[in-house]
């Protein structure tokens, strides 16, 4: 490490963060192709983040590639930085981020839009594509953010559609040749985006209505109108890191992650990634036994945690289960799931994942009538909820976390009310069936606030006001009847901020740019959120927030993301939509296919 | 009781003593080689180390105390099997049976590594020689009851300066690894606090060696 270097971080706090030399990190040496592998948050989370890990194994695995890890430096390092004039670097070698041929971002949260422009900045390489003329410091963009990657097409050379561990060594050896052959940007831009899953955002022109809405999408030069998004077909061979970098420092999932399907049977109308992910593939136990036993061997971490959109819906979970017990218990591993459904909950479930360690329980109902959760498709029923935690609490367990979302499409006082009278009918079930009542019983409630995202069939629908979001909160809080239940809920002004970006379009990038001049940082973090700097950059470039946020779409308008396919048909949302508007459910995937489309991309196989 | 002789050197001097502790046990596990674990709920492996490391400072002398359990590989395998498991900067050097116990240390012996970017390394040389030299050196320094005045001279059993080059002095010390214990940044601080013109524009610590009463290497 360099002196320099070091000195800095004599001055910021956790210092782990910013030096490398964890355990299976890679460094390879005189690549023809180097890509800098940039996560816009801290190292705690970047390195929580399972694509980044099996996207690095995926470009490192290539012969003549290297691919290193660069993150954001808190507000800290960041200071010292820029005052010792030391540029970003990725961590495996300390080489400047600026020498790299592929700058490439995982994009998976709206917030850290800023954090990309500081990063390319503190890089020392032009925030604007168009200011960066040759093909060195390419920069791509993948992660859920970019199925609407528009406020970004100021500065992002190339988005990566969908799963990147066959497009994006299709990407790199394109590159390869290009740069071998000493092509300009432009032809490169060109031949990526034929590469399918590739949109390359300067080969659209997009002109506007005088009302603010979208005129036309036009592809230039001859690219594809539609870009349709990449997935891997066969999961069982698909590349997943058993040798996965264990970090020096603690990081937010310090664990092995297990991810047993891709996709989500259940078509809740909010969930962006219920859509995006489809169509619905899974692996086999024999894979992810073989897999977990490899990645607990090779971290010598001591905990496993399953991890899919929903993964009590796993066809074979209590092979799996049964299986992952036979090799975790006599280690004395432990078994974690992220949350359940609580509609197929079980006790022998239940008793899988405590066999080892006891942690508490976490349910979504999103929502507190039955009313609502049927508009949003939850299909999950009161009794269901109820049975749930009256079975967890026999079980000896004393900590229940319920999750809501306030302000989804439809809801009213009465539904909100709903929910404190659910959490007290959770606590009465804690009454009546607790088998140790001499510990007590922690019931969390908490909330956050919706936010319409792209590809769900509310992407045309209104975000409530901030005010009114307040409002219901207060409701809430105000309909709690007693003490023995806690009340979080989540800050308006992020998810309103949120909900501008997610649905904006390309006169956005000014907005983010203007935010990032007057400091945005960071602004997943409430330490350093500052909303009114965001609001006086939405003002500075006469921008205004609610027509992103709070203006409900018309079904017939032209939305910015109109140019990507993510398999499931507009046409799919539209029906989605009106069946919410009569508080009626859809099936799940199993129980009847409402023939979404997504099975297009995996050759009519969906859910097998 | 089974000992680790290792070293804590290079990216390695940025992990915490408590990321330490996680990652030894890890790798063992990742080693494949079992170890004694606490009984309990959450049970977690039985390691303790001599003397916690600060964050920044390198060693080439740490010692940690764990259990073999019994049908384990041998203890002369043992380093190479767990260096092939420990990130970059950890290398274990030894592994042996421990014969004594860690109360038995008395002093650590350092190098104190001062740069100074205006040179001037064989002034500095001098002044650092004449400071040491003094029977009483105060600093405001913190105590089990907050900061305090205290005079660390009784703390540091031997000290002594040498230029090496225009820019750095070498500083070696031995200080008391007994109550009272004195991290050898002390020397840092006594500079920094009582000859402010003398203060490095940065400094590097390396942990040499331990030392039990009669001043011999502890193992």
């Amino acid at each position: 490490m360099e002196e320099k270097l070091e000195r800095i971080l004599r001055k910021v706090q956790k210092p782990a963060r910013y030096t490398g030399g964890e355990l299976n990190q890679i460094i390879k040496e005189n690549c023809g192709v180097n890509v800098a592998f940039c996560f816009p948050d801290l190292y705690e989370i970047g390195m929580s983040n399972l694509g980044m890990r099996i996207l690095y194994a995926v470009m490192n695995k290539m012969e003549d590639v290297s691919c290193q890890r660069v993150f954001a430096p808190w507000t800290d390092m960041e200071k010292e930085m820029r005052e010792n004039d030391v540029p970003l670097y990725a961590l495996e070698t300390g080489k400047p981020v600026k020498e790299f041929d592929i700058i490439a971002f995982t994009l998976g949260y709206e917030m850290a839009y800023s954090q990309v422009l500081n990063m390319l900045d503190l890089a020392g390489v032009p925030l604007h594509a168009a200011d960066r003329h040759g093909i060195e410091n390419i920069v791509i963009a993948g992660g859920v953010c970019v199925y609407n990657g528009e406020p970004l097409a100021d500065f992002v050379d190339v988005f990566s559609l969908g799963e990147g561990e066959e497009a994006l060594p299709e990407f790199i050896d394109l590159y390869r040749k290009a740069k071998n052959e000493g092509w300009s940007k432009k032809r490169f831009l060109r031949a990526a985006a034929d590469i399918e899953g590739f949109y390359v955002p300067s080969l659209y022109d997009i002109s506007y209505n005088s009302d603010g809405t979208v005129a036309a999408i036009t592809p230039l030069d001859g690219a594809p109108a539609v870009i349709t998004k990449r997935i891997v077909r066969d999961m069982d061979k698909a590349l997943y890191p058993t040798d996965m970098i264990v970090p020096s420092m603690e990081i937010v999932h310090d664990r092995v992650t297990l991810e047993l399907f891709r996709g989500c049977i259940r078509g809740c109308r909010f969930c962006q990634a219920g859509y995006v992910y489809r169509p619905v593939r899974s692996k086999s136990v024999e894979t992810l036994l073989e897999q977990a036993r490899e990645s607990l061997e090779s971290s010598g971490y001591q905990e496993v945690s399953l991890s899919s959109l929903s993964s009590s819906d796993y066809r074979p979970l209590a092979d799996l289960c049964d299986g992952l017990l036979e090799y975790c218990e006599p280690r004395k591993t432990s078994l974690s799931l992220p949350s359940l459904r609580a509609d197929n909950f079980s006790v022998e479930l239940m008793e899988k994942v405590q066999k080892v360690r006891k942690s508490g329980l976490t349910f979504a109902p999103e929502a507190g009538s039955q009313r609502l959760r049927d508009a949003i498709n939850k299909n999950v029923r009161e009794e269901d909820v109820l049975n749930a935690c009256r079975v967890a609490f026999e079980g000896g367990w004393n900590q229940v976390k319920l999750y809501f979302m306030l302000g989804l499409p439809t809801e009213t006082d009465e539904d909100v009310v709903a929910i404190a009278e659910l959490a007290f009918k959770v606590l009465r079930e804690w009454k009546m069936h607790a088998s140790n009542k001499a510990r007590g019983v922690r019931i969390t409630v908490s909330t956050s606030f919706f936010v319409p995202k792209p590809h769900t069939p509310y992407q045309w629908e209104q975000q409530i006001t901030m005010e009114e979001y307040e409002r219901r909160c207060t409701l809430l809080k105000d309909s709690m009847r007693t003490k023995a239940i806690g009340y979080n809920w989540h800050d308006g002004k992020t998810s309103y901020l949120e909900a501008a970006l997610a649905r904006g379009d390309r006169r956005l990038g000014k907005v983010i740019e203007k935010a990032w001049e007057l400091g945005a940082r960071l602004d997943g973090w409430s330490e350093t959120f500052d909303f009114d700097l965001w609001m006086r950059a939405f003002s500075e470039c006469g921008v205004d927030p609610d027509f992103y946020a709070t203006r409900e779409r018309g079904e017939d308008e032209i939305l910015p993301w109109d140019m990507v396919f993510v398999g499931v048909n507009k046409e799919h949302f539209k029906l989605e939509r009106s069946l919410s508007r009569k508080d009626r459910l859809s099936p799940d995937c199993r129980a009847g296919c409402m023939h979404c489309g997504a099975d297009c991309l995996n050759g009519g196989k969906c859910d097998e | 009781m089974n000992r680790l002789l290792f070293e804590k050197t290079g990216r390695a001097a940025y992990m915490s003593h408590l990321d330490l502790m996680r990652t030894v046990p890890r790798a063992f596990m990742r080693a494949g080689v079992a170890i004694k674990h606490t009984e309990g709920f959450n049970p977690h492996a039985f390691v303790s180390v001599a003397m916690p490391l600060s964050v920044y400072q390198e060693s080439i002398c740490e010692l940690l105390n764990f259990e073999l359990l019994p049908g384990e590989i041998s203890l002369e395998q043992l380093p190479e099997k767990l260096n092939s498991c420990l990130p970059e900067g950890i290398k274990v050097l030894k592994a042996y049976d421990a014969r004594r116990p860690f109360k038995q240390i008395e002093a650590l012996e350092a190098k104190i590594t001062l740069t100074y970017d205006r040179g001037g390394a064989a002034e500095k040389t001098e002044a650092l020689t004449e400071l040491f030299g003094r029977s009483q050196l105060v600093i405001n320094k913190k105590t089990k009851s907050g900061y305090k005045d205290t005079d660390v001279r009784p703390g540091i059993k031997s000290v002594s300066f040498a230029a090496a080059g225009e820019n750095i002095v070498e500083c070696l010390c031995t200080v008391s690894a007994k109550e009272p214990v004195l991290n050898p940044e002390a020397v840092v601080t006594v500079i920094n606090t009582l000859a402010p013109e003398h203060a490095p524009d940065f400094y590097r610590i390396m942990r040499l060696s331990l030392r039990d009463a009669e001043g011999k290497i502890f193992e």
